[in-house]
């Protein structure tokens, strides 16, 4: 009686460590998918800052007296560039704080391209022409990584928020992870339409 | 019998080509038709292209899977749904997988008939290789321009016929004028071509039929030229098309579009 009462405490524990083990490498799958969204993000977002100097350096070519949207993206670009997301320690407020420099990074850009509408000159120029369809494949690549950083976000907060994964969640300090919201605007790339 | 195949036919002209004619295309409702058919890359529900030339496409893009190893889905469609092709794009690369997993080297392009837009998405890998100015130098010349003209069997042929090119030689052969005139009378002589090419395989194998023991030779060239995935050394061919699969490969939002 007492060897079959000992086999049965064996088995529910090893069923119990097999739904954790299988729980566990679960949730540290999604939140690896989920880190590697936000890593994306982050890349999509540096090649537009990449972008910038190149851009800057043509339209200077042409319209040297825009000294001001000139200092405009300096100052917006290095802002930007001094904030990083950590995936361990990603809270809204640091995703709010991080998308509104990415923000004034965008308009500053939107503003050196609408200079061309001033100079017909760099409005034909090929370099200027070729930086502006890469532009616009860099937003539409910031737009698809936010995308789906928010999709990997969303599956690994189910899973760590249902329950029973819930409670090994909450001793193994799975956190829900934060995601980008939309603010007014701010999904939307700059008008390129010059 | 024959009255329900009647009224089968009639229910199909009254109501489903209407309805496929007005239908705002997703990604998950646009036919693949290469996992149907291997040697097939052209989706077209709605039949807007011409028939001979969306083979010929379908030639192209196998050759591209073949020799340079680009999964590749065209789609040609009316509308997409809220006119956005970039999504619907970006969709078919990433549920479908178009491309290889590891290589990623997909390539999927729509055009929105009625909604006179373009996109074409290069698969995370392609990038480099074919940037986005390439994308929208392509879509400019061989899409925008045969779209204005009301071509849509040629702006689909030409974009595949300078997608291939870019990935044989290095040149997409779109800065030629002579040979962007050229591209109907190419299409056209590339055709008989084939089939001339065809017929005297066929006859030529059919002129062989004795003394192999009884073993049927339905191999030879034809497989090569109309595109046979998987089976080109399969002796035994015949009695159907395989389906053909998709690589798992994914897009990240680069590519170029834009409307005519």
């Amino acid at each position: 009686m007492k060897n079959k009462t000992l086999w049965i405490l064996v088995a529910v524990l090893v069923v119990v460590g097999m739904w954790a083990f299988s729980g566990y490498n679960g949730m540290v799958d999604k939140e690896e998918e989920a880190t590697t969204a936000l890593s994306n993000v982050q890349a999509a977002y540096q090649r537009r800052a990449d972008m910038m100097p190149q851009l800057a350096k043509i339209v200077k070519a042409y319209a040297k007296h825009e000294r001001e949207t000139f200092e405009q993206v300096t100052k917006a670009r290095n802002a930007a560039t001094q904030i990083h997301l950590d995936a361990s320690n990603l809270t809204p407020e640091k995703l709010k704080q991080y998308e509104a420099a990415q923000n004034q990074v965008a308009q500053a850009f939107s503003r050196l391209i609408a200079v061309s509408e001033r100079y017909p000159e760099l409005k034909a120029s090929e370099n200027f022409k070729s930086l502006q369809i890469q532009e616009e494949g860099t937003e539409n690549r910031i737009n698809e990584a936010r995308r789906k950083f928010n999709e990997s976000v969303q599956a690994y907060n189910q899973t760590v928020r249902h329950f029973p994964n819930s409670m090994l969640a909450g001793i193994f300090g799975f956190n829900k992870m934060a995601k980008f919201e939309a603010a007014s605007g701010a999904e939307n790339a700059p008008d390129l339409d010059i | 019998m024959k009255q329900f195949g009647y009224i089968l036919t009639l229910y199909l002209m009254l109501f489903v080509h209407p309805m496929l004619m007005a239908k705002d295309w997703t990604a998950t409702d646009i036919p693949m038709v290469h996992l149907q058919d291997a040697r097939r890359y052209v989706c077209d529900p709605e039949q807007l292209m011409d028939a001979a030339i969306r083979d010929s496409t379908d030639v192209y893009a196998h050759r591209l899977e073949k020799e340079c190893g680009i999964e590749t889905v065209w789609v040609v469609v009316s509308n997409v749904e809220n006119g956005d092709v970039f999504r619907v794009a970006q969709d078919i690369g990433n549920k479908a997988g178009v491309g290889n997993k590891k290589t990623d080297r997909g390539l999927v392009v729509v055009i929105a008939v009625g909604d006179r837009k373009y996109f074409i998405a290069p698969g995370e890998g392609l990038e480099g290789d074919l940037t986005d100015a390439e994308c929208d130098d392509i879509g400019r010349a061989c899409i925008v321009k045969n779209m204005r003209q009301g071509n849509v069997s040629l702006a689909v042929l030409s974009t595949a016929k300078a997608v291939y090119s870019k990935f044989r030689t290095g040149k997409t052969g779109i800065e030629s004028k002579a040979d962007a005139d050229d591209d109907g009378v190419g299409a056209m002589i590339f055709l008989i071509a084939l089939i001339a090419f065809w017929i005297y395989s066929v006859l030529r194998n059919g002129n062989r039929g004795g003394g192999r023991g009884g073993r049927g030779r339905t191999g030879g060239w034809g497989p090569i030229i109309w595109g046979n995935p998987g089976h080109l050394n399969d002796h035994s061919f015949g009695g159907g098309f395989s389906g053909g699969s998709f690589g798992g490969g994914s897009f990240g939002g680069g590519g170029a579009g834009g409307g005519w």
